[in-house]
């Protein structure tokens, strides 16, 4: 009998039946379920990511072919990293959810047999102004805090939004880096039938049951998706990266995998498929911290700080070894086996007898619709007003989106691992990564943006790429590779898909324009309640290399006397930039565009100004354009000012447009030569501002004069985040 | 130099100690795991920052009881050096080889930045390769920083110039006096809160490391 609370669709029923040639027992119909969750097969994305770039030679595991990508940066080391959401969960629990989802990734670079380096974390939650906002961040960010922390990985950058669309559907994206020996990169397929199949770490309990289908549907609010929420115990997760880090030095490892969505039945199919054999397990094996549990709860609890290894015979005892000297349980809960087929035992009674490649991969994929996207600037118009430049400075720094996000970077042990070089706060972080004798240094950042993308979800993608490569430019890093995580809505409702489709192209047009691979990543669907549903927010990961420690360069002002110069001209278009939408509710506009000619060339005269010792800091133009550039320049460095001239008509287009591809750099005025030929070979034109100096930022013009205090710009930019929390709980009290 | 590192599970802060006075500085270091009942031989004995057995109970409560720290006693009634770093610190507390106690930050929340650290006049001569009076820019990073202690202890602890690091400025934390640092009566063993073994950036941590092996290898101690 198919049970209620199993969520498949009616020709799914049939296609198992039918496949099956009976009906499956309840047992099975549970793991039908949550395989089939959109959340474990991709069965909507799955073809359309096909078209992303996934790389040549130097990536050793392709997107798709592991628990995450992995990239080679050679003296016999790699790097993993991957991107993950646990949106729904931290809808319901944010603590919660956004701990686990910290957890969760941490355990997929560790499945490649990483030692995780740095995590960042992309978190969106409505306007501050409400309390299911602000509860949403404070908790979100004391639930990564609580996880990161205290398993010693730092975390070391990110970003936030705070948005109206948010209020239901918070987002949490997780990213984790880890390095690895190339030799001792694990694998996720099985190989000889009789290998053991042995279950390491944390005990099965009732926590995060149907996970996998509750992150595959419309939220609603209901308390009984309180029981779909993992916990995490971050204590008991450095205690399995330990150990687990252990078992791939000193055992023969043939396969690892996490049990994330979907479980211990998720983990040992796929094991199995991929290997392409079957598997058997024995579920009273397994260790459980809840007597009552079900065969069916057995294999799809998500419990987290759990693995599975498949191992040779002989092995077993060594893992025990280790994962007891670490307080974790290991035992051996089944084995490889010839049939193709999944085989689950309870109390001697055979309760899964299911062909194994069906089980994995049975599910039709949604195929690509054919039909044109047209995106919101057709729908209609407003007139903007013109601004007020001196208080739109002030009001645009003090946008949560745009303010300081130290409030919530200060919680994050940011320095653990001695390896951060440049802390949160500039374009992209810094780390240092140490092998035997020699180091190399990576940059990584984190960029979303949702407002461009709900303008036109094809161009706003590329506009979060170019930005990501820009600002790994920035800190003197050349992009490496790019991991993502989609945050859409429902993919069933036509324009939620279509939104998907145009999303993905616009991602694969920038990364082969910019010849970058995709290595990783992960689709977040059904972000959506009643209430309504999110922007489209793909959020992309990029890492890049710095080839040496002095190209590293920061965002802020240096030096009294510098030149101030914008590499990439004035740009165009306000209308439609962040600026009008917060400051003018405007609901509909047209998004800036990448030309991919000038965004290269910008790119590589930074990056080539900086390696030849130019420039002494770049800061890219991003939300709220040049003012909110150069008032960061004066915020995040010496706290030093600037005077600027600009001789131009519409002063408002100038400040605050966000036309892509221009940086704001500074460089001693010996230099301004050079710097004038590097821009000129390049084709990239180049403006001088002014120069640095004073305690406050000066703008003139031949008709207009504005002056902001250093002092003044930090008040909204520092306390933007902090007040908004004091506010409420005043509004509480 | 011979350098022990002390291990507990959840401990996070161990690796980087040990490639701070390993490979930036060129000493010998061993872990030390929680169960073992060794620990002769060595010029100083680390305990370094973490979440020991997740902060069950309260931080370092658990850790407090585990076999090693019977025999660190043991090494710290024998005059041996010991320095406890953040969980360090707090384990050191909770097995009473330093008064007072480390509470929950008073702004409830996990703090982490730089912060001005001054050298006290103090009687562990052990530190005495900082100069009262120096002030140190160091990593700070703990849920539960707020040092306190009974007045009493307090006064006893000015009176015999038993603290040796003090916060320049106030911190979140809520730290009884700025305390950032105490050592015992013989002044063999201190603990502190910020975190010297995070050397990238923070210049001081090297200093610190460099000059503390220095004087034990000359054998000022």
């Amino acid at each position: 009998m198919k049970p209620t609370n199993v969520s498949l669709s009616q020709d799914e029923c049939e296609k198992i039946c039918h496949a099956l040639a009976r009906e499956p027992n309840e047992v099975e119909w549970q793991l039908f379920s949550a395989l089939w969750s959109e959340h474990c097969s991709y069965k909507s994305s799955k073809k359309i990511l096909e078209q992303l770039p996934r790389g040549q030679e130097s990536v050793l595991v392709k997107a798709g072919d592991g628990n995450a990508g992995v990239v080679d940066v050679g003296n016999g080391l790699a790097i993993v990293f991957k991107m993950e959401s646990h949106n729904h969960p931290s809808a319901v629990e944010p603590f919660q959810g956004a701990a686990t989802g910290v957890g969760g990734i941490l355990r997929d670079i560790l499945a490649m047999g990483a030692r995780p380096v740095f995590l960042m974390d992309s978190l969106r939650v409505g306007n501050l102004t409400s309390p299911r906002a602000r509860n949403h961040l404070s908790e979100m960010v004391k639930g990564i805090s609580h996880y990161g922390n205290c398993v010693g990985v730092p975390t070391i950058g990110g970003e936030f939004f705070a948005e109206d669309c948010y209020e239901h559907n918070p987002l949490v994206n997780a990213l984790c880096l880890g390095v690895v020996r190339k030799n001792l990169i694990q694998k996720s397929s099985v190989d000889q039938v009789g290998d053991a199949i042995v279950y390491v770490g944390a005990k099965t309990g009732r926590e995060g049951l149907a996970g996998a289908s509750f992150a595959s549907q419309v939220l609603e609010e209901d308390e009984k998706n309180l029981s779909s929420v993992q916990r995490g115990n971050p204590f008991k997760g450095k205690c399995l990266i330990e150990a687990c880090l252990e078992i791939f030095e000193q055992c023969d490892v043939v396969a690892v995998q996490d049990m994330g969505a979907a479980g211990l039945a998720n983990a040992v199919a796929e094991l199995a498929a991929r290997g392409n054999q079957g598997a058997k397990l024995h579920l009273n094996r397994v260790p459980i911290s809840d007597e009552k549990l079900l065969p069916h709860e057995i294999l799809l609890s998500e419990s987290q700080e759990r693995m599975v290894f498949v191992v040779k015979q002989n092995e077993v005892k060594k893992i025990e070894t280790i994962s007891k000297r670490w307080g974790l349980e290991a035992t051996i809960v089944g084995e490889v086996i010839a049939e193709d087929e999944f085989q689950a035992y309870f109390e001697k009674d055979l309760v899964v007898k299911l062909p194994i490649k069906f089980l994995v991969k049975g599910f039709s994929l949604k195929e690509k619709v054919s039909l044109n996207f047209s995106p919101k600037k057709q729908v209609f118009r407003q007139k903007r007003k013109s601004l007020d430049c001196h208080a739109t400075l002030l009001k645009m720094l003090a946008l949560p989106s745009i303010a300081s996000k130290r409030w919530i970077f200060e919680q994050f042990d940011y320095c653990v691992g001695n390896a951060t070089k440049v802390i949160p706060g500039s374009d992209a972080a810094v780390v240092r990564l140490r092998l035997d004798r020699d180091e190399i240094f990576l940059a990584a950042t984190m960029d979303g943006n949702g407002w461009y993308c709900h303008l036109d979800p094809f161009e706003g993608t590329q506009l979060l790429v170019a930005e990501s490569a820009r600002n790994l430019c920035c800190v003197g890093a050349r992009p490496l590779a790019v991991t993502n995580n989609l945050n859409f809505g429902n993919p069933q409702n036509l324009d939620r898909f279509l939104e998907f489709q145009e999303s993905v192209k616009g991602l694969a047009k920038a990364c082969c324009a910019l010849d970058i691979p995709v290595i990783s990543g992960n689709v977040s669907f059904y972000n959506e309640s009643s209430q309504g549903g999110i922007f489209p927010t793909p959020v992309i990961g990029m890492v890049g290399r710095i080839e040496k420690e002095k190209d590293v360069t920061t965002s802020g002002f240096k030096k009294a006397g510098d030149s101030i110069a914008l590499m990439g001209g004035w740009g165009e278009v306000l209308e439609s930039s962040y600026c009008d939408f917060k400051l003018q509710s405007l609901a509909s506009g047209q998004c800036p565009k990448v030309f991919w000619k000038k965004e290269k060339a910008v790119q590589s005269a930074v990056l080539e100004a900086i390696q030849n010792g130019l420039i002494k800091s770049a800061h890219d133009c991003a939300e709220g354009g040049l003012a909110v550039a150069l008032a960061e320049c004066c915020l995040t460095g010496e706290k030093l000012g600037a005077s600027i001239e600009i001789d131009e008509e519409d002063i408002e287009a100038v400040l605050f447009n966000e036309s892509p591809s221009r940086v704001v750099i500074s460089f001693d005025p010996t230099y301004e030569k050079m710097i004038e030929k590097l821009c000129g070979e390049q084709n990239v034109p180049i403006i001088l501002l002014g120069e640095v100096g004073g305690e406050s930022l000066k703008v003139c013009s031949s008709k207009h004069f504005f002056e902001w205090s250093v002092v003044e710009l930090s008040i909204g930019w520092q306390q933007a985040l902090p007040r908004s929390f004091s506010y409420g709980e005043e509004v509480l009290s | 130099m011979k350098i022990g590192i002390v291990q507990f599970p959840g401990s996070t802060c161990d690796r980087d100690v040990f490639e701070v006075v390993t490979r930036e500085l060129g000493a010998h270091a061993d872990y030390l795991w929680y169960d073992v009942s060794e620990c002769k031989n060595y010029d100083l004995i680390v305990l370094p920052g973490g979440f020991s057995y997740g902060d069950s109970l309260r931080p370092g409560a658990i850790a407090a009881t585990t076999p090693i720290m019977s025999e660190i006693k043991k090494f710290a009634e024998k005059g041996g050096l010991i320095l406890g770093i953040c969980n360090g610190f707090q384990i050191l507390c909770e097995c009473q080889l330093l008064p007072g106690i480390l509470r929950e930050n008073q702004y409830g929340k996990f703090i982490c930045h730089s912060a001005k650290v001054k050298v006290e006049k103090n009687r562990s001569y052990f530190m005495n390769f900082l100069a009262v009076g120096d002030i140190l820019d160091l990593s700070i990073a703990h849920a539960a920083g707020c040092y306190w202690a009974e007045e009493e202890i307090l006064r006893d602890l000015e009176e015999k110039e038993q603290i040796v690091f003090r916060y320049c400025d106030a911190l979140e934390n809520g730290s009884v006096n700025q305390i950032a640092g105490v050592c015992n009566a013989k002044g063999n063993v201190v603990g502190m809160m910020p975190h010297p073994e995070r050397t990238l950036g923070f210049s001081d941590g090297q200093h610190f490391w460099k000059n503390l092996m220095t004087q034990v290898l000359e054998g000022k101690l």
